[in-house]
């Protein structure tokens, strides 16, 4: 079970929040300020920060986190809207979030922050007629029971759809994500190398199931 | 403080104007004594001559002339040659009472043998107050007695300075125009000097901080081009304090407005925290619809809130801008991206159309993406009824264009929808401020809106 270290002065939307990750199935440790941060924090796989706190403000508080250890991601939860202070939080926060705000939303950015930091939990997932054991790297056909074997690159384009499961991911992001390059306007490798994909893990390569094309857009994993 | 006019301008003006005057006229006879002198102790044409002067002559010639009165012949001749040895270059000779040209010595013009009175008064009009200097003097004052000669150069005759050579006549001219150009050249370095130092001043006031207001100068001296950089540099000081004035008081308003936006947001949180306990009473249908009309009206506020505070800070300058090139149809699959589930939810249509052209627009992404959220928002909050949203980008010859269509009802019909009212001012303050034109045409068949981008050329 994850634990989420959740920063916020307000009693009202603290018990909401807290009992809205509860119910998701988090281990919520809520504090009202960052005075008595807890000096451990490697038990803790995600931290929620408000920014308008009693003493130390949330800014404060996620640089210091951060200096201490780069794989925490950190959710800016803030009534703080302005342009200046996204751009300051997101200076060393992974995401920031408005409020007022829907709390499937924050439930989402949640889990899309533990996949991208590998934090997830579980460790075997389901999508369509695909098992997919993370820590293993074992994929499944549960329809015919065989292992299906990746080569390197299509590995890395499904890994990296997983770790961004349910978002639309652009030609340009999945081209950079994986090779670590500019993506080049006109590029046919990565459509040959989804096209090889498909082929292996959809049941009808020309009707695909698992990786969505998003037309003029780019492509999609969904859970 | 006392002897500040000293140092003023005016004061060292009118000083070198009087020197001038009161040296100039001291110049001239001292530049002749400093040429002259010398001159005459290097040159000493004293020596050169055995004559004092005309007047000492003519007395010497008549004191002779009376003490030859009485004497014969010999005696005049022995007396005359004698002073022919003392003074050789002197013209002597001497005329008896019969009128008979009697010794010469050094005569260098033909003399007659016997004066005529004709003769006579033809030689001494032309003696007369011309060079040979000539002294005619008749022994005892008695013309019936005759008369001796004696003809001097007058140059031998006169003072010695006059003696001098021309050239140093042009060493005193030289050494007066010398003067007169030292005088020119002060003043001109003295003009100079204000020249500069106003040049300076010149550059310090176009030399423009960071601030926008010129940096101090240090004052150079306490003249009034030294009181002039004085005030330039307290008006500085009060630019930059009223500058500073200014900054805080914008800080502050935008402080006020940061805060009130962030003490509206959260008790619009904590309804909405509110509101999911009530979800848990509320069974019937009415309830549930009263209910989700809240928790929009929450997302709605939260936006015109957002909107407010841009719109301030736009309105003030105070909105972040840092524009760069942005490749816009990646910018705008981007975009799309976060906007398709959204669109998805409400079962739209979606149609994105890029071109493989790259068109390269100098703008600040986040600024664009503002835009965007902005426009999307209204189709979802207004034309959610049409289903059907289409972006595309088009490259013509002269502009690029960025053209969003919905199937909705048009803006004429949203008489309650004044709140997207702000939404679309901040979309025309952005675009206006990065150098894009825009249109809406909007009817009962639906809204399009098209951002231009002008080429260059």
């Amino acid at each position: 079970m994850n634990s989420i270290l959740y920063i916020e002065d307000d009693q009202e939307i603290g018990q909401w929040v807290e009992r809205e990750l509860v119910a998701e199935g988090y281990n919520v440790s809520w504090l009202t300020s960052g005075i008595d941060l807890p000096s451990d924090l490697s038990k803790f796989s995600i931290v929620i920060l408000d920014v308008m706190l009693p003493g130390l403000d949330g800014f404060s508080i996620g640089k210091r986190i951060k200096r201490n250890g780069r794989d925490i991601p950190i959710i800016m939860l803030s009534a703080r809207s302005s342009i200046e202070d996204k751009l300051e939080g997101l200076e060393f926060a992974d995401d920031y979030m408005t409020k007022p705000f829907h709390p499937q939303e924050l439930t989402k950015r949640i889990e899309v922050l533990l996949r991208r930091f590998n934090k997830e939990t579980t460790t075997k997932r389901q999508i369509k007629h695909l098992e997919i054991d993370t820590t293993n790297h074992v994929i499944t056909n549960t329809k015919t029971g065989e292992e299906i074997l990746l080569t390197g690159k299509q590995h890395h384009i499904f890994a990296f759809f997983l770790q961004h499961l349910n978002q639309i991911l652009t030609k340009e992001q999945l081209y950079e994500g994986v090779w670590k390059e500019p993506y080049i306007e006109g590029d046919k490798t990565l459509m040959v190398h989804i096209r090889f994909l498909r082929e292996k893990i959809e049941i009808n390569p020309s009707k695909p199931e698992i990786i969505e094309t998003i037309r003029g857009i780019g492509y999609r994993v969904k859970a | 403080m006392k002897w500040k006019w000293i140092k003023s301008l005016q004061f060292k003006y009118l000083m070198i104007i009087f020197l001038a005057m009161a040296i100039l006229p001291i110049s001239v006879p001292f530049i002749s004594l400093l040429v002259y002198i010398p001159a005459l102790v290097v040159e000493d044409p004293a020596k050169k001559s055995s004559f004092s002067g005309s007047i000492d002559l003519e007395e010497m010639w008549h004191k002779e002339a009376k003490s030859l009165s009485e004497n014969n012949e010999d005696e005049i001749r022995d007396r005359l040659q004698s002073i022919q040895k003392k003074h050789p270059e002197a013209e002597l000779f001497w005329v008896d009472s019969d009128g008979v040209t009697r010794d010469t010595y050094s005569v260098e013009n033909k003399l007659p043998e016997k004066w005529s009175s004709s003769y006579t008064i033809q030689f001494m009009k032309d003696a007369y107050d011309a060079d040979p200097f000539t002294v005619v003097a008749f022994f005892e004052n008695n013309p019936n007695n005759g008369f001796m000669v004696i003809k001097v150069d007058r140059i031998l005759l006169e003072p010695p300075i006059q003696r001098l050579g021309d050239h140093y006549t042009y060493i005193f001219i030289f050494v007066n125009i010398l003067i007169l150009l030292l005088f020119i050249f002060l003043s001109w370095l003295f003009f100079k000097s204000i020249h500069k130092r106003l040049l300076r001043l010149s550059h310090a006031m176009e030399n423009k901080g960071d601030n926008g207001i010129p940096q101090t100068v240090i004052v150079s001296k306490t003249d009034e081009i030294g009181q002039l950089e004085d005030s330039f540099n307290k008006m500085i000081q009060e630019l930059e304090l009223s500058n500073q004035r200014e900054h805080q008081q914008e800080e502050l308003r935008k402080n006020l407005i940061a805060n009130l936006s962030h003490d509206l947001r959260t008790p619009l949180t904590t309804i909405r925290a509110q509101l999911d306990h009530v979800k848990e009473e509320v069974k019937t249908i009415k309830g549930i619809e009263a209910l989700s009309s809240i928790d929009q009206k929450i997302d709605y506020l939260g936006s015109l809130i957002d909107n407010l505070l841009s719109y301030t800070l736009l309105s003030a300058k105070k909105y972040p801008f840092h524009p760069e090139k942005t490749e816009l149809n990646r910018f705008i699959r981007k975009i799309i991206a976060q906007w398709y589930p959204v669109f998805e939810e409400k079962n739209f249509a979606i149609q994105l159309n890029t071109i493989p052209e790259q068109i390269y627009w100098d703008i600040d992404p986040q600024w664009m993406e503002r835009i965007l959220d902005n426009l999307l928002q209204n189709v979802i909050r207004h034309a959610a009824e049409g289903k059907y949203i289409e972006i595309s980008l088009i490259s013509e010859e002269n502009a690029d264009k960025l053209v969003i269509i919905d199937k909705g009802k048009g803006f004429n019909e949203k008489s309650e929808k004044q709140g997207a009212r702000i939404g679309l001012t901040i979309v025309d303050v952005m675009v206006k401020e990065m150098k894009l034109t825009w249109s809406i045409e909007t009817g009962d068949q639906g809204t399009t809106i098209t951002i231009k981008h002008h080429k260059k050329g």
